[in-house]
């Protein structure tokens, strides 16, 4: 008995919560991640159609074209697989965790064992009807024996999962500069993208506002001279406002949440190194998943917004 | 995440980027207000800081994934451990149960021999 309690104290299972929590908030961060990239591809479209139809509008003749946008400069796409397949690949190893130390799957090595322990005894209990002083110690020696292998499972998952996060932890750290860094590039990427399309929103507004026979204000050399036959109404003006700045504050919102990316990646990293060394700590994750939440929460806010 | 944060100095190509990123709204924002005649230089300086981001982005981006992409495969050996250790505990799991059902069968024959 005291053995297994050694045993146990030395090599206890992390807490299932802390690595499915782990396994789940890895996911969010690959999922959050796949949208940095397509938010940048989205602005890059409406910037797109935003230079189309100013030019349309400065007289140019009618080009109906539309075209989707790109990653950065178009020359990207495939490093920046490489960049998600690695976060796949942390949330692959975080969910291969979570299922080797799954509470079920050691307690049913554990029930099994149990069973064919009942079962053996049953079995001599039969053989030895006569005396009962023998089936009172078969059934002893039986529970000892599920006991025992139930803490050997035990260890046995333990140690094999302790030395896989040993193993992790330092290509996690290898992958911080690399990873940390081209997060900040979308990021960097998507900031100046979003700055253009806020210059796009105000020439749109300049147009939407300028009286007939008037220059709309666009970028340098674009102004647009505006012949509408009659001027906007103060409530079109207005209207034309607050659909332009509610626009601009749905992808800023989604931009600023870019910007968290790589701190969530120095949480996810902390957490893990924590839970190695700790595995029952759950405060050891409390900071990786404050993190992926307030990404979590700055890309639903997108999503209400566009509607 | 901006050029105004406490670090002093960039350090990687993502630092760098987001300065550039800084210094482009910047004179983008100072292109609203500027009088005719420093627009065209503004607009000159702006195309220029996102000309130098563009490549500086295309280059640090393709460098970080070469680095990952490594790191991807090294990150599959303990993935395919943990893998094998969930089939171990499984089958080791039904082995126990078919064992237990073998010897509950042969129990309840005994009585009969």
């Amino acid at each position: 008995m005291c053995v297994a309690c050694i045993v146990l104290s030395c090599c206890a299972r992390p807490k299932d919560a802390n690595l499915t929590a782990f396994a789940n908030a890895t996911s969010t961060l690959a999922t959050a991640a796949k949208n940095a990239s397509s938010l940048d591809v989205q602005i890059d479209a409406k910037l797109r159609a935003a230079a189309a139809a100013r030019n349309y509008a400065a007289g140019s003749p009618l080009k109906f074209d539309p075209k989707g946008g790109t990653f950065i400069t178009g020359k990207s796409d495939a490093d920046w697989k490489a960049v998600t397949a690695f976060l796949d690949a942390v949330n692959g190893y975080a969910t291969a965790l979570s299922q080797a130390n799954d509470a079920k799957l050691v307690g049913g090595v554990t029930g099994g064992i149990t069973s064919l322990g009942t079962a053996l005894a049953n079995a001599n209990a039969a053989s030895a009807l006569a005396n009962p002083n023998n089936q009172q110690r078969i059934n002893l020696i039986s529970g000892a024996v599920a006991d025992l292998v139930g803490v050997v499972g035990n260890g046995y998952a333990a140690i094999e999962i302790r030395a896989a996060m040993n193993e992790a932890q330092p290509i996690l750290q290898a992958a911080r500069g690399p990873l940390k860094d081209s997060l900040k590039i979308v990021f960097a990427d998507a900031t100046s993208k979003l700055e253009d399309y806020k210059q796009a929103l105000r020439c749109r507004l300049s147009i939407a506002g300028a009286r007939p026979g008037t220059q709309a204000s666009c970028p340098p050399g674009k102004d647009i001279h505006v012949a509408d036959a009659a001027p906007p109404t103060s409530l079109e003006k207005y209207d034309a406002y607050l659909a332009a700045w509610q626009d601009y504050l749905a992808i800023q919102a989604s931009v600023q949440a870019l910007g968290n990316l790589p701190a969530a990646v120095d949480a996810m990293i902390a957490a893990h190194e924590k839970l190695k060394d700790d595995p029952d700590n759950s405060a050891a994750l409390a900071g990786f998943l404050q993190a992926v939440g307030d990404i979590a929460a700055k890309e639903g806010q997108f999503e209400a917004l566009n509607g | 995440m901006s050029s105004t944060s406490s670090n002093p100095a960039p350090k990687t190509v993502g630092d760098v980027a987001i300065l550039l990123s800084d210094a482009y709204v910047a004179f983008s924002e100072a292109l609203d207000d500027a009088p005719p005649e420093l627009a065209p230089l503004l607009q000159s300086a702006a195309s220029l800081v996102r000309w130098t981001q563009d490549q500086l982005e295309t280059q640090g981006l393709h460098d970080d994934a070469q680095a990952l992409q490594k790191l991807t495969g090294q990150l599959n050996d303990p993935t395919g451990k943990l893998a094998q250790l969930k089939n171990v505990l499984q089958g080791l799991q039904q082995a126990a149960e078919v064992a237990a059902a073998v010897v509950d069968s042969a129990a309840s024959l005994l009585p009969l021999l």
